[in-house]
């Protein structure tokens, strides 16, 4: 996985801030949970399903990812219909919010 | 039959209804709020005898009801002696609840006084050296709120009496209101509106000795909530019911005991059903409460689009601990110590406050 960091534009304050990208915000919590149930993986790939055996995920972790995803976006994923089935639906499907709600800000 | 109502503003109000009660009628204690609006005193389960008090309790499914107990009864359950004459007892509870009316009655039967404190912990400390109280008689969150927010240098104060009811106590407490109050004789109830006094200790470890239990009822039993049947061994964790008027009555509470002691555990809806496991939640808020630098910790259930629903935890950092250090200590310790469907999927910092009741309230 890449770790370069996009410019995303801050606004309010007139200035720039180097923020990670949605993409890199879910794979870091992904990988997060991945590494403490045992796994070895370094990057993933977000085409994969949600629950690919791989990613060594359970339904729970599932839960407790798209909790975190709800936090940091403000919007739960599932709400959309029909819901995801794959990590780069969810990302996108954030990112199309991110868009929506403030379309000056890059994704 | 004709009943009084009263509204209750303050605790000297209740002092002419005793009186009245006294002299054989039938009052209803009434908040301010809950005066005019039509609640009927006769929508209870078991209607009023001569002579008898009405008081709505918090009911467990948060409809407040209305229990009536006959003045005979409320009278058994204080104990005036000449150790308590004339004191004054400060309380956080209302004067509506039924832990507010034994304080009362306490007070009113020894010729002593009540200080109703507000769940301002400051104005607290201010009222009990003011007054310099002989008793205090709180929730264990009030007076866990009371300890950590002592000014400094110490209060000169310290009551001969300090008795707990209302929550769940936690050893945690017992040691850290022994600290403080070294010489206060400290007890612990636990009641219910309906019921009155079914366990009493001063012991400090958050169990209680059955044989105030076994005083009050002739049986009592715990029972499995999944198969129905009554727990027989001497260490088993089941729902408390007692025989009461010639039936079982549950208390919805989940007791553990151990020979001849017993545990509260918590509410019995407090078992969840996370996929396909039974899951104890207070069981991990007491664990999270064993982690140096958790104040105080909630596990709910909250509707998950995933999986159904998953444990929430909500817990308080003490001052004077960094809050990061300590969420991470909290969440590697529970996962260690939890079954994982058990393990919170989610973290609520700083996401309680307490009633006027003074008991935890969370957001």
């Amino acid at each position: 996985m890449s770790t370069a960091l996009s410019p995303r534009r801050d606004c309010n304050r007139r200035c720039f801030h180097f923020l990670p990208t949605i993409s890199e915000t879910i794979e870091k919590l992904l990988l997060a949970v991945h590494h403490r149930n045992g796994g070895k993986l370094g990057s993933i790939d977000l085409n994969a399903r949600l629950l690919d055996p791989s990613l060594l995920l359970d339904s729970l972790d599932l839960a407790e990812i798209l909790v975190e995803v709800e936090k940091q976006f403000g919007f739960s994923p599932f709400e959309a219909s029909p819901p995801p089935s794959t990590w780069s639906e969810i990302v996108r499907q954030v990112e199309l919010k991110e868009r929506n709600f403030n379309p000056s800000h890059p994704v | 039959m004709i009943v009084e109502e009263v509204v209750v503003n303050d605790f000297p109000d209740l002092w002419q209804v005793f009186e009245r009660v006294q002299g054989d009628s039938v009052s209803l204690l009434l908040k301010p709020a809950a005066s005019g609006t039509g609640f009927s005193p006769f929508c209870s389960d078991h209607p009023p005898v001569h002579p008898s008090l009405g008081f709505y309790s918090s009911g467990s499914t948060g409809i407040p009801k209305l229990v009536w107990r006959s003045w005979r009864e409320l009278l058994a359950e204080i104990s005036p002696s000449a150790r308590t004459s004339r004191w004054a007892w400060a309380t956080s509870f209302d004067p509506c609840s039924f832990a507010g009316l034994q304080v009362a009655l306490q007070a009113w039967k020894s010729g002593g006084d009540v200080i109703g404190l507000r769940t301002y912990t400051d104005d607290a400390w201010q009222s009990l050296s003011t007054r310099q109280a002989q008793a205090l008689s709180c929730t264990p969150t009030f007076l866990e709120l009371l300890l950590r927010t002592e000014p400094v240098p110490r209060v000169k104060w310290a009551p001969l009496q300090i008795t707990l009811g209302g929550e769940v106590f936690s050893a945690k407490l017992g040691a850290l209101a022994r600290a403080r109050f070294p010489t206060t004789r400290i007890t612990i109830i636990y009641a219910s509106a309906e019921l009155g006094v079914l366990l009493k200790t001063q012991r400090l470890d958050g169990w209680y000795e059955d044989s105030y239990l076994t005083k009050r009822f002739s049986q009592w039993r715990l029972r499995d909530l999944e198969s129905g049947e009554a727990l027989c061994s001497s260490r088993a964790q089941g729902e408390l019911e007692v025989l009461h008027q010639g039936a079982w009555v549950p208390t919805r509470d989940q007791i553990e005991r151990r020979d001849n002691l017993l545990r509260i555990v918590g509410r019995s809806d407090s078992i969840a059903n996370i996929g396909g496991v039974k899951i104890d939640l207070n069981e991990v808020a007491r664990l999270a409460e064993e982690v140096p630098g958790i104040q105080r910790a909630v596990a709910v259930t909250e509707p998950n689009p995933v999986c159904g629903q998953i444990v929430c935890l909500k817990y308080s950092v003490e001052a004077g601990h960094r809050q990061d250090e300590v969420s991470a200590q909290l969440q590697s310790r529970l996962r260690a110590q939890l079954p994982k469907a058990a393990w919170p999927r989610r973290w609520q910092l700083d996401a309680m406050t307490t009633l006027r009741n003074s008991k935890l309230f969370v957001t």
